[in-house]
């Protein structure tokens, strides 16, 4: 499985949703379940999926999907 | 010295004067900018050894930032902020913390706009790494025009390092008959707001507060705390936001952007909804400095089984910090509490809302009118009482 497809099954397992469809340009406003609750839920589940650390400037700066699908390429390499 | 204030002489002089030295693209433009910046704060010192802390104060993140960056450093960086929360905390003069240490407060006075400092030099050391990565620009110009800028000096809102940078590097248009009248139009609205109506409303509150004591019933005294509540609400609102409408105003004639602080906070549906819409520049910078980390931390360890906890036990601890941070008596401490309390509430109900009404019957909830001015109502209500702490010795009073 390539890194879109990984995120995509924590964002499923996290949002409780199987029918979510990650593209580079999913934002917050396309998932309904995705509020300060769920997301801060999310990267730590993401952490844990690819034993990574994110530092709060980065999550801060994450404007969409491909954004962190970029950061997560980056810290794995 | 000169008391900088928005009505005074001086203040009005420097927004009037400034578009004309800085409303162009001259590669000067930031070393004009900087001049009014250190004049403007020169002129609010009070003593020499004013000068020589400020100074010390806004300089030393700026040569810090550095020292604390990269992998094997980053980790000690909350050594420095543990450091510069405990010197602000000294230099606004946090006596009740300070008595009990047994340690003298030795300075008799506040610098101008110490705790936005504080906002403004955190965000420099958090995105220190990533400025550099990005390429923007650090120079001691550019950090001392973002800490020291004359726009936001006085009380925000609160701008972010990188974003006041790419606005200072934007090309700006000439200004315009229209972009005056526009200006202008927002300046004296703010100047209405601040001393028609804030100034009736402050008036009529603390004539409420003095009177508190001549009733002797308690419905009475309630009904008069009450309206002296509504009125300081409006007090504050009308303040604040009218002054964020001058200096927002100003700015945009010499060409840069400042943050819109306010969207009709009083309109507000819950506590949260509230705070999305009052003072938002300091809502997003508690939201990305205290409370991400902190519920961040609280989900990686103690309450990895219980998210929900672990939010409402964050955002309580978040409010309360912001409260604090608000002024230096109990009444902010307190009015920390109410707000972390108003937050958990409105939160765990929007969350029992999502567990137990459908997709269908929350959106329904959401479009529906009495639902909407009856959330409105009692936001409003718990807002303007639980503010009724600031400014206020409601402590004292309830004593």
């Amino acid at each position: 499985m390539d890194t879109k497809e990984r995120l995509q099954e924590v964002f499923r397992d996290v949002f409780d949703d199987d029918e979510i469809e990650l593209t580079d340009e999913t934002t917050a406003d396309d998932i309904d379940a995705w509020d300060s609750l769920t997301h801060v839920q999310l990267i730590v589940a993401v952490e844990k999926e690819f034993s990574l650390k994110f530092s709060t400037v980065e999550v801060m700066r994450l404007k969409n999907v491909g954004e962190f699908i970029a950061l997560i390429d980056r810290k794995l390499s | 010295m000169i008391t900088l204030s928005t009505e005074s002489f001086f203040f009005i002089a420097v927004m009037a004067l400034a578009p004309i030295a800085l409303r162009n693209n001259s590669k000067y433009r930031r070393y004009i900018f900087l001049i009014i910046n250190l004049a403007v704060f020169l002129v609010s010192m009070t003593s020499v050894s004013m000068l020589i802390v400020g100074a010390l104060w806004i300089l030393a993140p700026y040569f810090l930032a550095g020292v604390f960056a990269g992998d094997d450093r980053r980790k000690y960086r909350w050594i420095l902020f543990t450091v510069m929360v405990a010197v602000f905390a000294y230099l606004a003069r946090y006596e009740a913390l300070f008595n009990t240490l047994h340690i003298p407060l030795v300075f008799g006075w506040r610098l101008l706009g110490l705790s936005y400092f504080l906002f403004r030099q955190i965000d420099f050391i958090m995105q220190y790494e990533y400025l550099k990565e990005e390429g923007v620009a650090i120079t001691l110009t550019d950090y001392l025009n973002y800490i020291l800028s004359f726009y936001t000096l006085l009380a925000g809102p609160i701008l972010r390092y990188r974003d006041f940078i790419l606005d200072m590097e934007r090309q700006v248009d000439p200004l315009t008959k229209e972009d005056i009248l526009t200006g202008l139009n927002r300046a004296v609205n703010g100047y209405i707001k601040v001393y028609a109506f804030s100034g009736i409303a402050g008036y009529l509150a603390k004539s409420w507060f003095d009177g508190l004591g001549n009733h002797s019933g308690v419905l009475t005294t309630a009904g008069a705390f009450f309206l002296f509540a509504f009125f300081n609400g409006w007090y504050i609102y009308f303040n604040f936001s009218g002054y964020c409408d001058i200096v927002i105003s100003f700015a945009q004639l010499s060409g840069l952007t400042v943050k819109e602080n306010f969207n009709r906070p009083y309109l507000a549906r819950s506590v949260t909804e509230f705070w999305n819409r009052h003072h938002i520049s300091l809502s997003e910078w508690i939201r990305d400095y205290i409370y991400s980390p902190l519920f961040k931390a609280f989900l990686s360890g103690p309450f990895s089984k219980n998210p929900q906890a672990g939010q409402y036990l964050a955002l309580f601890l978040t409010f309360t910090v912001a409260g604090i941070w608000h002024g230096t008596d109990i009444n902010y401490l307190v009015y920390g509490l109410f707000q972390g309390l108003g937050i958990v509430v409105a939160t765990a109900f929007k969350a029992y809302r999502k567990k137990h009404f459908s997709k269908e019957k929350n959106k329904a909830w959401e479009k529906n009118h009495v639902a909407t001015w009856a959330g409105r109502c009692i936001t409003w209500s718990y807002i303007c009482l639980t503010f009724s702490f600031v400014g206020y010795d409601v402590v004292g009073l309830l004593r």
